[in-house]
This record gives structure tokens, sequence and C-alpha cells, in this order.
């Protein structure tokens, strides 16, 4: 019997474990497999950049090359969060342009990104390929030029919903003659003019090209010229879409598009005259994608004669403006269709248009696939997510929000537990859920009972009683980031299981009842969890007393402490006494941290935070085995 | 004292809320089985009208509300709404709904300026005096009276106009003798029936303004424009 293989062999083996998870697995195995898979590992997910050091991260990993980092917590996105809260790239660029690491793409979503940051990552990484943002913001069209001056082999610039100061539009001149190596190039985000001829140019001389997102300035007749030059594409995102349908600009742009045979995903149409969507039509047939969610001038008919003509559409992004008829016609044509994302068009309140239940359950009935749905309506029953459930059992993501966040079923009056009761109990591989209207602590016993696979949560307005809360936290044993925003879950909820918080990525609790006193327990008692606190009335927490609610409450586990860059405003953090390296306690035996960790579920985790933890604390026990042996293959669950 | 005990079947129809605060945080907090069951629901589904109020600082709520009285405060009204057909005007919660801030800016935005793509094309008859027939335009494919004028000129092409656009693309009528000498030259000037059936000049509103008050096109001789002139000075003396 074989007992090992060369390093060789083992690390060819492991280039064909791509998940986060299972590599983070594989690494917990023995000393051996963890060495090969340190140095074997390319690319990294970072899902909280206060988790952990760049110097940690490089210490690990030397020949990394793709790092994606998340920074700002998640209802950040709807300003719950100041501005000025953290979440800088800055220190990790510098620190991996300082080691000389060989990094090839950066994705970073709800992160500060300045042009100082961009300008460093395109002078420190000669082989520099892939950048792709998301909600981030802190950056101008300056450090966009960098990026395009510097990174001689860029293959993909993809920039998604950021905030960007882009007043000044040279940047699309700067990518130099001899860069022709674009394959994904995404500023539809960007408000600013460009260069419509450099923009031209760039795209000829880009045969590679698959993907490009206009902006809103980029006009027809480019729209045109760039179609004609790039036939090959597989991603449009249209920017301006204004033309009379009679007119001569209108038949070029007709000719264009037949020709673009390749299209799959369609999105845009920032400006729109919706009389001219049948020039559309040819390509419609084949596309898989489609977002028209920015696009409130196509609606009615045009919407749904456009609509039908694409059968083949796994992902379609809309506006509520759709109505429940529209979703009708979705449902009777897209058969294949696995994620839907139905977006308020007044998003400031309630609309006249809104969809209704009526709608999802044409399409749940309609698209058996239905996998992904985020669904802002005005109302829901549950007699309608009861049959949601039971035609779609195989929702992984599941976010309703009915508009106004307390509404009970309208028909009955009833609070909507059952509903989404059934959800949870019908769709056995949930990951995300968002609940919205009147919800008792009824639905949070079920989601204890039934979302074992339930890794993200979000709760508002919700619950009657600390019960509430505390129904998920014991049940979901694979629950990884919790948030929740005006509910009365109090200390004792938070309290109740403060471990708990270590298996999680993060907890986020604001306009609860959570009070100082309950925070300073938490940062007390556990060393590995950095608890911030945000008030609002600009206190800072030493005017608080500890019977005093706080506003907001952000908690998270690290491996390296306090963070630095917190900003003394309007927020401060707790300490906690000692630090990870308390040398007055007792410190456990393998065998009760393995047990703990089969008891947390701690290996089920998609970022190295945990396995990097384990690490530290078995490092210094020894692996019990120096070799793995061929039979044992527990890996997967340590 | 947080008034009638709620029935968790919740059938009243009013959806009525009671005091925040105190006793359900207390009542939690004590984590005895009776006092958390029994005590009638509050910060949860107070939490939204409770952030409305303070939001709007609207009048607190009076401590024992029962949930069958009627209410003489107006703004109670908001808070118990038994028609969730008809939801009252919503104050804005910070943060919901739960729509990134770039979409809702980029959707505020459209909101504005998406009138000229949204609704239906602004065909106006355009005549012009001595031509033999008339044309059509299609105000909504211009943003600038500018470029409506050039458009006008290269449809009728023996028809030329003078004008001073300023800033905001209308015409400059500031200076009254300019004014008056276009109006005596025979060059030509174009008018409009605006929505009230009045002839006017071109140029005196904003852009937009213009579009969605004009009926149809007409370009006269400066001449014959002079009827319409006193509106005009009238306009520049008041700006003046």
């Amino acid at each position: 019997m074989m007992n090992y293989f060369p390093d060789e062999v083992l690390e060819h083996v492991f280039d064909f474990i791509t998940c986060h998870k299972d590599r983070n697995s594989v690494s917990l195995v023995c000393k051996s497999w963890h060495r090969i898979e340190r140095y074997s590992r390319r690319r990294v997910f970072i899902g909280n950049c206060y988790s952990i050091s760049p110097e940690r991260l490089i210490a690990r990993f030397p020949g990394v090359k793709s790092l994606t980092l998340k920074g700002k917590p998640h209802f950040a996105d709807f300003n719950l969060v100041p501005y000025d809260w953290g979440g800088f790239v800055y220190p990790w660029i510098k620190v991996l342009a300082e080691t000389g690491i060989g990094l090839e793409e950066l994705r970073l979503k709800r992160m500060v990104v300045s042009d100082e940051s961009l300008e460093l990552l395109s002078k420190s990484f000669v082989n520099f390929q892939s950048l792709v943002l998301v909600s981030c913001d802190g950056f101008s069209a300056d450090g966009l030029a960098a990026i395009a001056a510097n990174c001689r082999f860029l293959r993909e610039l993809d920039l998604q919903e950021n905030e960007v100061d882009d007043h000044r539009g040279h940047w699309l001149s700067c990518f130099p003659e001899s860069c022709t190596s674009l394959v994904s190039l995404n500023f539809a985000c960007l408000k600013g003019e460009v260069n419509l001829g450099a923009l031209e140019r760039l795209v000829s001389r880009s045969p590679n090209l698959k993907s490009l997102r206009l902006n809103r300035s980029v006009p027809l007749d480019t729209l045109q010229k760039l179609l004609m030059r790039a036939p090959q594409l597989v991603d449009l995102g249209i920017g301006s879409y204004v033309h009379d349908p009679l007119s001569e600009a209108s038949n070029k742009l007709k000719h264009a598009i037949q020709r673009c045979k390749s299209i799959m995903s369609l999105s845009g149409f920032l400006e729109v005259a919706p009389r001219c969507m049948s020039a559309i039509y040819p390509i419609c047939g084949n596309l898989t994608t489609l977002n028209l969610s920015y696009a409130p001038g196509i609606h009615g008919n045009k919407l749904t004669k456009l609509i039908q003509h694409c059968r083949k559409l796994q992902r379609l992004w809309i506006l509520d403006c759709i109505g429940d008829k529209g979703l009708g016609v979705v449902a009777s044509t897209c058969k294949e269709l696995q994620e839907l994302r139905v977006f308020p068009s007044d998003p400031f309140g309630a609309g006249n248009d809104a969809v209704t239940e009526e709608g999802l359950v044409l399409v749940s009935a309609g698209c058996p696939k239905l996998n992904s749905l985020l669904y802002f309506c005005q109302q829901m029953t549950n007699a309608a997510l009861i049959t949601v459930a039971k035609n779609c059992p195989n929702f992984i993501r599941f976010r309703l929000c009915i508009l106004d966040p307390v509404r009970p079923d309208p028909v009955t009056n009833q609070p909507l537990d059952e509903g989404f009761g059934a959800i949870v109990q019908s769709c056995k591989q949930l990951k995300r859920l968002s609940l919205s209207g009147l919800l008792t602590d009824q639905v949070f016993l079920y989601i204890g009972m039934y979302a074992e696979q339930l890794e993200m949560l979000s709760i508002a307005f919700a619950a009657d009683s600390d019960k509430g809360m505390l129904y998920v936290l014991n049940g979901c044993k694979k629950l990884r980031k919790l948030e929740i925003r005006d509910c009365p879950f109090g200390n004792a909820a938070l309290l109740e299981d403060v471990g708990k918080y270590e298996t999680m990525r993060s907890l986020w609790m604001s306009s609860c009842e959570v009070t100082l006193g309950g925070c300073k327990t938490v940062a007390e008692n556990m060393p590995s969890l950095n608890v911030e606190i945000i008030n609002e009335s600009g206190q800072t927490v030493f005017n608080l007393d500890e019977g005093q609610k706080v506003d907001k409450m952000y908690l998270y586990r690290t491996l390296v402490g306090h963070r630095k860059d917190a900003p003394e405003s309007n927020q401060t953090y707790l300490k906690c006494r000692g630090d990870l390296t308390r040398s007055d306690h007792h410190e456990p035996s393998l065998n009760d941290m393995i047990k703990d960790m089969k008891l947390k579920n701690i290996s089920g985790d998609d970022d190295f935070i945990i396995s990097e933890s384990n690490n530290f604390k078995l490092q210094s026990q020894l692996f019990e085995k120096e070799e793995a042996e061929i039979m044992i293959l527990k890996w997967k669950r340590l | 004292m947080l008034g009638t005990e709620r029935d968790l079947n919740y059938k009243e129809t009013e959806l009525c809320l009671g005091l925040p605060g105190g006793g359900g945080a207390a009542a939690a907090a004590a984590g005895g089985e009776n006092e958390v069951e029994s005590s009638p629901k509050t910060t949860g589904k107070r939490g939204y009208s409770e952030t409305v109020d303070l939001k709007l600082n609207l009048q607190s709520k009076e401590a024992g509300m029962d949930l069958n009285q009627n209410h003489e405060n107006g703004t109670k009204e908001t808070a118990c709404t038994k028609d969730p057909a008809k939801p009252p005007a919503k104050a804005q919660v910070l943060g919901w709904p739960p729509v990134r801030s770039y979409r809702k800016n980029i959707m505020a935005n459209q909101k504005n300026s998406s009138d000229e793509c949204t609704e239906k094309a602004a065909f106006v008859k355009v005549s012009m005096d001595g031509a033999p027939y008339l044309r059509k335009v299609d105000l909504k494919m211009y943003n600038s009276y500018q470029k409506l004028c050039d458009a006008l000129a290269k449809m009728f092409s023996s028809f030329t106009m003078e004008g001073n656009y300023g800033s905001q693309g209308m015409i400059d009528f500031m200076n009254e003798s300019k004014l008056m000498d276009l109006l005596n030259s025979s060059d030509y000037v174009p008018t409009y029936e605006d929505k009230d059936g009045d002839w006017m000049l071109v140029g005196d509103v904003p852009w937009e303004m213009f579009v969605n008050s004009c009926k149809r096109l007409r370009i006269m001789k400066g001449s014959e424009a002079i009827g319409l002139a006193p509106r005009a000075v009238e306009k520049c003396k008041s700006r003046a």
C-alpha cells in the first residue's frame, strides 16, 4: 500500500480542486498536504478584509495570484454604514507590492479604492490582468487612467455599480496602442463622457474582446460602429439607445446587431426610446442573460414583446413595471429561467405598478428550474408562498422584499410565518434568505428547524422577542452571515452562545435592543471577535452607560485583533481584555479542538480564516499524522 | 399598560401599534417564559411605524391604545390602516426598501429626465408661410431650441432663422431693440400654438416646458409676428 505520493503528484491532484471550501479542507488533513496546498494555492477569497492581514495572507500563500476581498458590511449598500467606516484596499496593495507577489487578479466588493491605490496597483504587478470592482467608491477617472496606461496585459476591467467621480473622461485614451489583450470592458456605471474615437480604436485592436458594457454617454452611431468591429461579442451592455426606427441610423444598427451571432448576455439601455426595440429581436433567441433593470423606458407591450423572443433566458433582471401580467409572459416563455430579479421602479416607496404575489406564483409555475430570486413587491400572501415552495423546491437564494416591511397577508391579515415556513421546509438547499412582511417568532422557529443549509439571513422589522434570534442561532448550523435591523432582539439573545459567532463571518444588529453592556460582554469574552459600535448620535461609547441601547453593532471574527483604521468620529469598538495568545488559559488538547470543530462544523467555511485559525492552534500541537494515509479520505468532513 | 392583549391570530383587521420600548425589552430580558409569551408585541412590529414617526416627528403614541378605538388624531391613521390596498403616504425610512444607493440614484435621475424617452413621441405639425405643404417633427428627438431650429432649417431649406440663443438654448430677447429689429425684418420667426390655443413666440420658456405645451409650429414672417411681440416685450421688461 502506498503511503504517500510525491509532492508534484499531489500538487497536480490539488489543481483540480478549485472550490475554496474543499481546498481549505484539504489543507487540514496533515502537515504534508497543508504544505503542498499552501504553495500551490493561487486563488484566495477573503470575505471580510478585517479578518486577516495581508502579511498573514502572504505568509500562508506566497504563490497567490488572484485575490478577492470584501470590505463593508452588506447593509452599507443601503446607507446604514457611515461613509468613513473603512474597508480600504490601499494597505493590501501596498503589502502585496512590497513582498513581490505576482498578483494577476484583484476582485473587490464594497471597498474604498483610492486613485492612489489604483496607481500603485497598476505599477506594481507586471502581469496584472484583471480588475473587478463591485459597489466600491473612492476613485475617479484618474485612477482608471493609471490602470489603462500601465497594465500592459490587461484583460479585464469590470466596474459594476461603483460611485465614480469621472468628471474627466480621458482615461480611455490612456490605453496604449500596444494594448490588444482586452477580453472584458465594463464601464456602464460611469456617468461622464468618454472619448468615442479612442473607444472605437480600442475595440478595433482587441480581437479577444468578449464582453463590452457601455455607459450612457455612448450614442447610437458609436454603438453601431463598435458592433461592426466586434461581432464576436458574447456580452453587450448598451448605453444610449435612442433612434428613430425609420432612420438610416436605425437600419445600420439592425444590420450590425444581426452580425453579432454570439451575444448571449444583454444589458444596459440606460437611455432608451422603446419603439426601437425591434432591432434587437434577431439576437433575443440566443440570450441567456437579460438585464433591463436600469431601463424604465421599456415597459408594457414593448417589454413583453421583447421577452417573448427570449426563449432561452436563464437569468432575468427587470423592473416591477413589468407587472403581474408581464411576469405571466415570462412564465410562459422562459422555461429555462433560473434566476429572476424584480427591482422597484420607484425605489423610494410603494410604486403603483408594483408586482404582487400573483406574478411570483405564475413564474414559479412556469419556470421549474428557478433557484434564485430577488423580488420587490407590493404584497405577498401565505398561500402564494406555499404554492411557490411546492412549485420550486430548488431555491438556493430566496429574497423577498415587500415594500411595506410589516405588511401582513392582505387576504387573511395573518403574518407571513407560514409562507416562509413552507419555503424553508421545501427548499432544502436554501443558502440565502431575506424576509419581510409581518413576521412573528414563529417564522424563526421554522427557519431554525428546517433551514439546514442556510448561510446568510437578512431580517428587518420582524419577530416578537429574543426567541426569534435564538431559534436561528441554535438551529442554523451553517449560518455565516446574520444581519438584523429593527427587531426586538436584545442581550439575552446576543449572549446566549457567543462561541457561535466564531463559526460565522459576521453579525450585524441595528436598531435592536442590544445594549452597550451586552456588546462589552461579548468583546470581553471573545478575543477572536471584533465588536464595533456605530452610534448615529455622535456619542462615543464612553458617554453611553451600559444600559443604553446601541444604534448599530457589527461584530466579526478576526485573527488580527482590532483594526487601526476605524474612524474616531462616531464609531468605536470595544477592546477585550487580553489577546489571542493568553497564556493564563488552559490550552485545549488536540482532541478537544477537533471535537469542537466538528460540533461547530467549522470546516464548512468558504474562506480560509477558520482553517487558518485552526492551523494556528493545531500547528503548535502537531498534527497527528505527518503524511496522509490513502484510506482515510476524511478531508471532506474533518 | 400596553393596552389590550394582542391576539396572535390578528383577528382584528386594524393593524394598530401600541407603545414600543419599556415593557417588551424588560420582558425579553427577564427570560421568564410567561412574560415573554404574554407580553404584547412591541418593538418588532412597532419598529417600522415608530421609526417612521420618529423621523417625521409625529406626536408620540399614547399609552394604552385600544385596538378598536377610533383615533381622533389624524396622524395615527397612517399607522393603523385598515385598507392595505391603499398604503398611506410613506415616509422614508432610512435604508428601506433595501435597494443599493447606486441603483436608487440612477432611478431617481432617470425619473427626472426620462420623460423624453418614456412618453409617446411629440409629433407636431409645422407650417411655413408660403410653403405649399406642411411637415411634421417629433419634438422629443431634440433637446434644445438650437437643434430644433437646425432641423427645421433643413426641412425648409429656404428658411433661415436668426436668433441669439442663450445658455439655456432660449432666444435671448433681453435686448429690446434687437427684438424689434427681428420682428421688423423680413426674416422668419418660429411661433407655436400652445395648450391654451394661444400663439406664442418660440424660445421664451425652458425647452422641456415648450415640448410639453407645444401643439403646432408655424414659421411666420417677422412682420407678421409683430402681433405676438407685446407679450415678448413685456417679458423682456420684467427680466431687465
